[in-house]
């Protein structure tokens, strides 16, 4: 078992006056094999990109963090220190969320892969430079022709996978993939969850996939990570956590996703997310829980442990351990 | 490289082929633009008495003649015609102008760019000088820079690329700005790429479109910027030789009254150059950027 990803109590935030930090994750703890694929879930606003970003290594300058990320044994994060060098763009690479901004406008699909080609492997020659363009575009199901085109000239779902190919130019170990499904329709969505999942078995990848779509997560993934107000809440194997859900927010969060064969009316959450800077005290979802009881406003929870998975909430205290 | 020429001419294209089908004064402005430039390339192949209109020809027994057969547009107090003086003043001011604005908009393009994606202090640094150049008036700073620089001819298309190339910088800083926040500008600079590279392969092919169209629009404004300089001034005029539209026009004040033909043609001239890149300019700005501030204003 190889470690691919492993963060010790990550916090991460972003300044946003002189000196005042807005915390957007805290205490992030997960620990991700290499060859699996890990999802993170929640509602917008909730820290997931933050999350990816920090793992691909594209925090922006006015990021700040604490403790420490691990890629491979080599130390990315460490307190309010980061290094990158070696490792963003050619171990980590992140598929981005709106792919028609990954694209430039005025150069052809096969220029944009070529010049990243040219970057990575200077020593090829002109022609298996664009032969392996032309392979990678095979790889993310592209036709040939596409090495012609420009992005306008492409659908919303091929502009993705473009980008996707674009990705794997450097052939990197670990892709974050930030809500690679959302600009599309239904039917593309999980054509392109097919593709993400075949080439994570092909490549031998490590995929960090976020979304808040909870039908492909659980389509896609081995683990899943419930993220609420920035921390983990729920933490497991997919078909686990999804199946059985243990933690209040998780249990609501998948009431409120239609099911197939169910007539159950669908549930929505009461409330809103509270927003970095305005986490309420105790636990982080106390303002909206059904089992809300007086040691949840004061005290927040840690992380319980639970056999094979973890929850983030007063009522396991003491339950199996 | 030709990819990214011919997709920005493309863009500029349409951009003129959109505002010439719905507008009748865009087609006239169009049209008489391009007499303007015809004229001003082949002026010293077809003026009627090139040595005349170069000023090597002087006979005061011609002087201030009316318009006739032989001198179609009468001549001046030192017996030039007049017509060969304007083409060959509108070569010169068209080639000035030219190399004025390209100098100006590549250094805009560049400056702005990196403003926008260099490190916070330049682009503080770039901001503050823009808005300062800016809040000067153009032709008195000019004439001021040209003077300090020795008033040649030289001088003065640098200090007017010093006073233009500001507004093409902040066009190209508020444009890329927009544009740093992409991810095929922003992946590459975190991947450690150079800025100078980002900014030639990416930010650049994205943002020269719309400013050509602005430079394009701005030629009249710069004709009549070097032809104020010289009428006020005589900057940047070695001796009353020199076919300038400026320096004509000043001239010809003297003779107002007994030769007016030696004052209305270059006026008119200039005029005509002016009023056809403002309407050019006016017609593309309703069409596409319909706030945009009138640049005509700064000519008061
Ligand atoms: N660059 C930034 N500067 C300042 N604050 C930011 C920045 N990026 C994100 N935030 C803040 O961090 C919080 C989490 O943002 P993030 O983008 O991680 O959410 P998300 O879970 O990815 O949401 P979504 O599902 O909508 O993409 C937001 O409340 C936002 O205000
Ligand atoms: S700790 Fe309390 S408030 Fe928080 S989720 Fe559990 S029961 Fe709900
Ligand atoms: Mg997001």
């Amino acid at each position: 078992m190889v470690l691919a990803i492993q963060s010790r109590e990550l916090y991460i935030g972003y300044e946003v006056e002189e000196s005042a930090t807005l915390w957007v994750v805290e205490k992030l703890g997960i620990e991700v094999e290499h060859k699996t694929t890990f999802c993170l879930i929640g509602e917008s606003g909730c820290g997931k990109s933050t999350i990816g970003n920090a793992i691909a290594g594209l925090l922006p300058p006015y990021a700040r963090t604490r403790g420490q990320l691990v890629i491979f044994d080599k130390i990315v994060i460490d307190r309010d220190k980061r290094f990158f060098n070696g490792v963003r763009g050619k171990i980590v690479v992140k598929i981005p969320q709106d792919p028609a901004s990954s694209l430039n406008p005025f150069m052809t699909i096969g220029k944009q892969l070529s010049l990243a080609i040219k970057h990575h492997y200077p020593n090829l020659s002109e022609k298996d430079v664009v032969n392996k363009a032309v392979e990678l575009l095979e790889e993310v199901r592209l036709d040939k022709a596409v090495f012609n085109l420009y992005p306008h000239q492409l659908s919303g779902g091929m502009k993705q996978r473009a980008a996707i190919a674009l990705a794997l130019v450097p052939e990197p170990k670990i892709v974050v993939a930030d809500e690679p499904t959302s600009a599309l329709d239904a039917y593309l969505r999980f054509a392109m969850s097919t593709l993400l999942k075949n080439l994570q078995k092909e490549w031998e990848l490590t995929l960090i996939f976020i979304t808040h779509d909870i039908s492909v997560a659980r389509y896609v993934c081995d683990k899943i990570a419930v993220i609420y107000a920035g921390r983990v809440v729920e933490l497991g194997k997919a078909y686990e956590v999804l199946e059985s859900p243990r933690h209040p927010y998780t249990e609501l969060l998948l009431e409120s996703v239609p099911r197939r064969l169910s007539r159950k009316r669908l549930a929505d959450i009461p409330g809103m997310p509270p927003h970095p800077g305005k986490y309420p005290p105790g636990c982080k979802f106390h303002t909206r829980c059904p089992y809300v009881f007086d040691r949840c406003r004061y005290e927040e929870p840690l992380l319980i442990f639970l056999n094979s998975r973890a929850v983030r909430c007063w009522k396991y205290y003491g339950y199996s351990a | 490289m030709n990819s990214h020429i011919y997709a920005v001419l493309h863009d500029v294209e349409s951009m003129i082929v959109k505002t010439w089908r719905k507008r009748l004064s865009f087609r006239i402005a169009c049209v008489l633009i391009a007499v303007v430039i015809v004229l001003a390339i082949l002026g010293p192949h077809i003026a009627p008495y090139p040595r005349q209109g170069m000023g090597i020809d002087i006979d005061r027994s011609r002087a201030l003649k009316p318009p006739s057969l032989e001198h179609i547009l009468g001549t001046d107090s030192l017996g030039r015609d007049v017509l060969s003086r304007i083409l060959f003043a509108l070569n010169r001011a068209i080639i000035s102008c030219i190399v004025v604005i390209a100098v100006s908009l590549i250094l805009g393009i560049f400056i702005g760019s990196y403003a926008a994606i260099g490190s916070k202090i330049f682009e503080i640094l770039i901001s503050y000088f823009t808005e300062l150049l800016l809040a000067l008036p153009s032709v008195l700073l000019a004439s001021l820079l040209s003077i300090l620089m020795g008033g040649g001819y030289w001088s003065i298309l640098i200090a007017l690329i010093m006073t233009w190339f500001p507004w093409y910088s902040r066009i190209a800083y508020l444009q890329a700005r927009s544009l740093r926040d992409l991810d095929f500008v922003k992946l590459p600079i975190y991947y450690g790429l150079s800025r100078w590279y980002v900014i030639q392969k990416h930010i650049a092919p994205n943002i020269v479109a719309p400013m050509l169209i602005e430079a394009l629009s701005d030629t009249g404004s710069v004709v009549l910027e070097i032809s104020t300089i010289t009428f006020l001034f005589g900057i940047g005029v070695k001796s009353i030789e020199e076919p300038d539209l400026g320096m004509m026009i000043a001239y010809s004040l003297r003779d107002i009254t007994v030769a007016p033909w030696t004052f209305l043609a270059p006026s008119a001239t200039l005029a005509l150059i002016a009023i056809s890149f403002t309407l050019f300019s006016e017609m593309i700005y309703e069409e596409y950027h319909p706030v945009l501030k009138k640049r005509w204003w700064l000519w008061f």
